[in-house]
């Protein structure tokens, strides 16, 4: 298991260096040591919800540069992006006790 | 499904289908195509054939299915406005019915409430509505994501081929397009059948290959039809005249996305709103912003909170669609993701067609409506033990329904207004076009002004009244070459006149070749709106004396002009509110748009703009067949010797970066080869080098800057090459409305310069931003910076030797964003001249012998034309005209053209001009409005009435020079009246230094007396005015400058301008002694005069020849002509045609008659499609005839049938085929499959 987390860490942070570049990768090693430090899983759930809603646009003028003008929105939402993935990451891989899933529709 | 659930999912549909309704009741919302809305019918006619006569149907029979649509509701008598509003309502009734039924199949046992707001968050949202429903063919797949995840989810774990036929017709019912939506929804059942596969595991590899192999075969075999529709190259020009992915990325940002929105257009507007209204609150209202947060939150709740395992496959794809939706964002600063993107779309076409990354927001809403629907229903359930049950329910409901009336809150508010929508086309415009059915079916009817975005003062359309009725063959031009290059480049240059402020001359030799009978004036276009001509500037087709006036429809005035606004003294305005909405004019002896031609073709270089030139100068009398040079090769140029061709060789197909996205297609300046990469212009001929007018330099190697802000790539008028021209009323000016620091101008020398000083001159913008500082870069990498003042600054530095000067802006002052830059760049012995190296394609084919011989005896004409604004506000791209050109073969040229004074011309030039040389001259600082009769010599003409008046005061001087003589005294006599400003005080200057200053008494009148001295010229300089009146001065004059023996006699008016010659008219460096036709009269009140070399014939050689008409006589257009010593042939007309169009785009001609070669015109754009074949025996490729037309030189006598065909048609018609067998055997399958079945 430790292996498979640690390959997981590896893509994780690879994943968000291609997608966030330098600043991405530092999100993905903040989460990791988070990870590592024992912070519960759902608190990077809830950190996730809670830098998405921090999207909010701060200013009401719209234009062509309204993007560039919310950058820290983008950031903050980026990094509810990164969360959600983790821990959803971790979900796939630990799942809740009870093995592996029957087949819900027997191939007839 | 369980029957319980069925009431609920019927009201839910029902009332997605209502929805709509309540978006501006009874308007026609601007979609897709207007013909579609209005003729149905005809579109599905011509959906069989994959050729159109129409730029907005080419490869769009993908829409045949909505067209059916629309066509049946119609046919049922139901409104416009309904019909489209059902059109939409039965779109997002499938998608909220599709998403309910999907999430009942994924999640089984959730409640229903679950399902039913899933449907809801799914159909109802600001991508729905404010993207969906105004590109609705992009919308059906949103429609149908669901419903094709529920055909998988279905049938993917079972047996047989009723789940695989299924597919292909849910595939089928999404119809084309360009296509990337449809593979975006197969990615993502890809991402399902990988996820239940792989992760899942609940179903085998094998089992899902079965499904998934026949599923997209039943798909492709029945989307082969509109895949086949277009071509790979057609697919490459949409691409590269589309948005660009820095425009579309331009506010994608996570956090715009993850809300449904980030789409470009969003957060665009102009003077006259949001481009997109019904989306704007989503951005600006606090509450509505917040409210677009809870989904994507409900979503990642759920994904934790919930134990449903496929949860997982739809947060990784909500995460996947945001990443990807955000595409280059934030562009300019890409991660490792957006570069890999931008050389993906650089490179693969496939991914470069995926490039519009807002459609992936389709699947973004589904993931984030199913995810948040499911955390609802189990809420639902895990809330029923619990206590208080009801009012934690109510709270969920509430939440849920919150989220619902944030996204529907448009719809409610009654705030949704399309960008463009029309309550009804009116009367006037109904009787318009039924009285050009009346007429000849033959025939196109031309639209003018065209425009991009036709918004009448009555309403918006998609692409204008005229495509309401195709049956009348409506031809407007339409700015973007998307699928018709050589129709739009013709289109643009035929409207040159009116969209660009030149005179309307001989349109109608234009328009015949373009098979158009009759012109319709769309007065009552809100051109602003619409970013056209005004009608009083389209008014100049109806004083084209070439086209004749029908009759006119709708009352004179109405929606002409804006009522009660507008300055009384807008001549353009008073004139609209005198015109009617609707004017017909007619083209005399118009010629069916497919036709037979014949007569002594004329060969062009050029393009379409030269095309209007000939056409106004006359070359286009009689409609002789033309061909363009840029199109033929040596071997087909040989099969014209017979008919004895007429050679032209034009300035135009410039190479330029073009503005596309307005009907007056805004232009660059000149580019040399190799600048402005492959996207410059209408892209003819392939864009090679030698068919096009490029800029070439003399003095210098070359002159280049960085590259401007797109899509001008730098104002015409503002060209680099001008910092260099020692010519201060020219300017390099960059970075208006923008930031000009970084931007930079090079000079390479033409051979190494030792460098000391270099001078800075900056242009005199007194209300906006000029250069403060600039560097100044080396050869050999050294730098120099330097500060610069509002009058310039002069570097001095230690000297060096260099083989190139960058001058980069380093700095800024000033509040306004205007352009900044420098007049001139002056470095000691440099001059840098801009010509235009026209094209010399010709000159290449006439090294076949052949062609050579051709070309020695035929007739030669070379047209040039002076690149101008057309506009009093913006000045011309180029002053005269410099122009490089190739003589085949040595010839004799008689010289014509027109021309004008420039008012911009110093005095002694002028007085050079009407006067010609003489021993005195007078200069001056200005002129006062420019005006030439208030030149210097004005004061030297004896005439106190006349008097040279500057543009100022003092600080102003007057200059006369004379042969060396004694003097001792002179007169002056200052203008003392209403409007000039007495001066009080002179400072007379001589050229040893020597000044004196002399106070000038009230009457203005002085005698100056003085040490006597031997001199040449005197200045005069104002340095005191008697001025105390409130704001700026009237300007000074001077009567009269007595200077004893010294005069400039006044040129007679009604004389003739003599033959002149000089520095500013000669080729390689000879003068060209010049007449004009007229009066100096005429000429100094700025009439254009004809004229012609005063010898009757210019000798050129064979090679390159240099022709520079520049100075105070400026040249509107020059033709250097040569008559050929091949005798003419005798002209026979084109043999009787009879012309059968076919409803596959081709057409059977029966020729009768034939007594020689003639020309064969399809008047369908070139495309190397078509074909031609009589008796079996092909014709060959198809050449570029009338500057746009398919069409071959026939040279077959006799009577006989052609058959002319579009090669493309076999194709779409074997893919009709494979798409209607797969549509019946999926039919069949299905049906099969759902036969009552015995139980056993």
């Amino acid at each position: 298991m430790r292996t498979r987390r640690a390959m997981v860490g590896v893509v994780y942070l690879a994943l968000l260096w291609f997608f966030g570049g330098k600043y991405g990768a530092a999100v993905g090693i903040a989460v990791l040591a988070a990870d590592l430090a024992g912070v519960p899983r759902r608190a990077i759930w809830i950190a996730s919800m809670a830098f998405l809603a921090q999207g909010v646009p701060r200013s009401p003028v719209v234009g062509s540069n309204f993007g560039t003008d919310h950058l820290v929105a983008h950031v903050l939402v980026g990094i509810g992006l990164a969360a959600a993935a983790y821990a959803g990451l971790r979900e796939l891989l630990e799942p809740p006790a009870g093995g592996r899933p029957r087949r819900a529709h027997p191939e007839r | 499904m369980a029957l319980h659930r069925v009431p609920l999912l019927f009201v839910l549909g029902l009332a997605l289908l209502s929805v709509p309704i309540l978006l501006q009741p009874g308007r026609y919302l601007a979609d897709t195509h207007d013909t579609l809305w209005f003729a149905p019918g005809w579109y599905l006619r011509h959906s069989l054939s994959v050729w159109q006569d129409s730029a907005f149907l080419r490869g769009q029979p993908s829409l045949a299915p909505m067209a059916a649509f629309v066509w049946a509701l119609r046919s049922l008598g139901f409104s416009l406005w309904l019909v489209q509003r059902l059109w939409y309502g039965v779109l997002m009734a499938t998608a909220g019915v599709g998403a309910a039924l999907l999430v009942h199949q994924l999640h089984p046992r959730l409640p229903s409430i679950g399902a039913l707001a899933a449907g809801l968050f799914y159909a109802i949202t600001p991508y729905a509505l404010a993207y969906g429903l105004l590109f609705s063919p992009a919308f059906v797949p949103y429609a149908l994501l669901p419903v094709l995840l529920l055909v998988t989810a279905r049938w993917l774990p079972r047996r047989g081929l009723t789940g695989p036929a299924l597919f292909g017709l849910v595939v089928f019912a999404m119809g084309g397009g360009n296509g990337a939506p449809q593979l975006l929804v197969l990615l993502t059942v890809g991402a399902y059948v990988v996820w239940v596969v792989g992760v899942e595991r609940t179903v085998g590899v094998r089992r899902a290959l079965a499904f998934v192999v026949p599923a997209l075969a039943f798909a492709a075999a029945m989307s082969a039809y509109w895949i086949f529709s277009g071509s790979p190259k057609e697919a490459a020009n949409a691409l590269a005249y589309s948005e660009q992915p820095p425009v579309i990325n331009g506010a994608s940002s996570y956090a715009e996305s993850i809300r449904g929105l980030g789409f470009w257009q969003f957060y665009g507007g102009d003077a006259y709103g949001p481009w997109i209204p019904a989306v704007r609150s989503f951005v600006t209202s606090p509450g509505l912003v917040l409210a677009g947060f809870i989904l994507p939150v409900a979503a990642v709740a759920t994904a934790w909170l919930s134990r449903w395992r496929t949860r997982l496959l739809f947060l990784f794809l909500a995460l996947g669609s945001v990443v990807w939706m955000a595409g280059i964002f934030p562009v300019g600063t890409s991660t490792p993701f957006g570069r890999s993107l931008s050389f993906a779309y650089r490179h693969i076409r496939l991914v470069a067609g995926l490039r519009t990354t807002y459609k992936v927001g389709m699947v973004l809403e589904l993931c984030l409506a199913l995810l948040a629907g499911i955390g609802l229903g189990e809420l639902w359930s895990r809330l029923e033990a619990r206590p208080g049950a009801r009012r934690w329910r109510g709270a969920a409901a509430a939440a849920a329904a919150v989220v619902i009336l944030a996204a529907a809150s448009p719809v409610w508010t009654g705030s949704y207004a399309a960008p463009r929508s029309a309550r009804a086309i009116p009367d006037y415009w109904k009787d318009a076009l039924r009285f050009e059915q009346g007429r000849s079916m033959d025939h196109r009817t031309f639209f003018a002004p065209g425009t991009l975005f036709p918004v009448y003062r009555w309403g918006g359309l998609m692409e204008g009244v005229g495509q309401s009725a195709p049956q009348i063959s409506p031809v407007s031009a339409w700015p973007f070459p998307v699928d018709y290059h050589y129709e739009t480049n013709l289109l643009a240059a035929v409207e040159r006149s009116y969209q660009n402020g030149f005179h309307a001359r001989r349109t109608a030799d234009l328009l015949r070749y373009l098979g158009v009978r009759d012109v319709v004036l769309q007065n009552d276009l809100d051109w602003q709106r619409s970013e056209t001509a005004r009608p009083a500037d389209v008014e100049r087709l109806a004083r084209d004396r070439s086209l004749e006036p029908v009759t006119s429809f709708g009352p004179v005035g109405r929606y002409t002009a804006v009522s009660g606004s507008g300055s009384p003294v807008d001549a353009q305005l008073r004139a609209a509110r005198g015109l009617p909405p609707v004017q017909v004019l007619a083209v005399p002896e118009p010629r069916p748009v497919t036709r037979a031609e014949s007569g002594a073709p004329i060969v062009v270089s050029g393009d379409g703009y030269g095309l209007a030139t000939l056409a106004g100068l006359g070359y286009l009398e009689g409609s002789p067949p033309v061909l363009y040079s840029g199109a033929l090769d040596p071997m087909t140029l040989r099969t014209l010797a017979a008919d004895r061709p007429m050679f032209v060789v034009t300035d135009s197909n410039r190479r330029a970066a073009t503005d596309f996205s307005t009907a007056r297609g805004d232009h660059g300046y000149t580019l040399a080869p190799g600048e402005g990469g492959a996207a410059t212009g209408y892209g003819l001929f392939g864009n090679r080098l030698h068919s096009q007018s490029v800029a070439a330099f003399d003095g210098v190697r070359s002159v280049t800057a960085s590259p401007s802000a797109p899509p001008f790539g730098g104002q015409a008028a503002f060209a680099p090459s001008n910092a260099f021209d020692e010519d201060p009323r020219t300017w390099w000016l960059v970075g208006a409305f923008g930031d000009p620091v970084g931007s930079w101008v090079q000079v390479t020398f033409d051979r190494p310069r030792s460098l000391s000083s270099v001078h800075l001159g900056v242009p005199p913008l007194e209300l906006g931003r000029r250069v403060s500082a600039a560097r100044l870069s080396f050869s050999d990498g050294s730098s120099v910076l330097v500060p610069v003042g509002p009058s310039g600054a002069t570097a001095t530095f230690s000297p060096r030797v260099s083989t190139s000067l960058r001058v980069e802006i380093a700095g800024v002052q000033g509040p306004d964003p205007t352009g900044v830059g420098f007049t001139d760049i002056s470095i000691p012995g440099v001059v840098a001249r801009r010509m235009v190296r026209v094209p010399d394609d010709l000159t290449r084919m006439a090294r076949d012998p052949a062609v050579l011989a051709m070309m020695a005896s035929s007739d030669l004409a070379f047209v040039f034309e002076r690149a101008r604004s057309g506009s009093q506000f913006l000045p011309d791209e180029e002053q005269g005209i410099l122009r490089r050109f190739d003589v085949p073969v040595s010839r004799t040229f008689s010289l014509s053209g027109v021309a004008r004074l420039d008012r911009g011309a110093p005095d002694e030039e002028i007085d050079r001009l009407v006067r010609g040389p003489g021993p005195v001259s007078a200069s001056s600082s200005s002129r006062f409005l420019d005006d030439p009769a208030l030149r210097a010599s004005a004061a030297l003409d004896g005439n106190p009435d006349t008097a040279w008046v500057p543009a100022g005061t003092v600080g102003q001087w007057i200059r006369v020079t004379f042969p060396r003589r004694r003097l001792d005294r002179f007169g002056m006599e200052a203008q003392s009246m209403p409007g000039r400003t007495p001066i009080s005080q002179i400072r007379v200057a001589f050229p040893d230094g020597s000044s004196f200053t002399r106070p000038v008494p009230p009457n203005g009148r002085l005698e100056v007396r003085f040490a006597a001295r031997a001199t040449s010229s005197v200045t005069i300089a104002v340095t005191g005015v008697a001025y105390a009146g409130q704001g700026p001065p009237p300007p000074v004059g001077i009567a009269e400058v007595r200077i004893p023996g010294v005069s400039i006699p006044a040129a007679p008016r009604r004389a003739a301008a003599p033959c002149m010659a000089g520095p500013a008219f000669t080729i390689d460096g000879r003068p060209v002694p010049i007449r004009l036709q007229g009066s100096i009269g005429a000429l100094l009140d700025g009439r254009q005069l004809k004229l012609s070399a005063c010898r009757d014939a210019l000798a050129l050689g064979p090679g390159r020849h240099d022709l520079v008409a520049a100075g105070a006589l400026q040249p509107d257009t020059l033709v250097l002509a040569s008559r050929g010593t091949a005798p003419r042939p005798a002209i026979s007309g084109p043999p009787a045609t009879s012309v059968h169009a076919r409803p596959d785009g081709g057409y059977d001609i029966d020729v009768a008659g034939a007594a020689a070669p003639f020309y064969l015109v399809t008047g369908q754009d070139w495309d190397p499609g078509w074909t031609a074949t009589i008796q079996g025996t092909s014709l060959g490729r198809p050449i570029i005839l009338d500057g746009y037309a398919a069409g071959w030189r026939v040279d077959r006598a006799g009577s006989y049938l052609t058959r002319i065909r579009y090669k493309p048609q076999r194709r779409y018609e074997a893919a009709l085929a494979l798409s209607a067998a797969a549509f019946l055997i999926a039919i069949a399958i299905v049906g099969w499959s759902r036969r009552p079945r015995r139980k056993a």
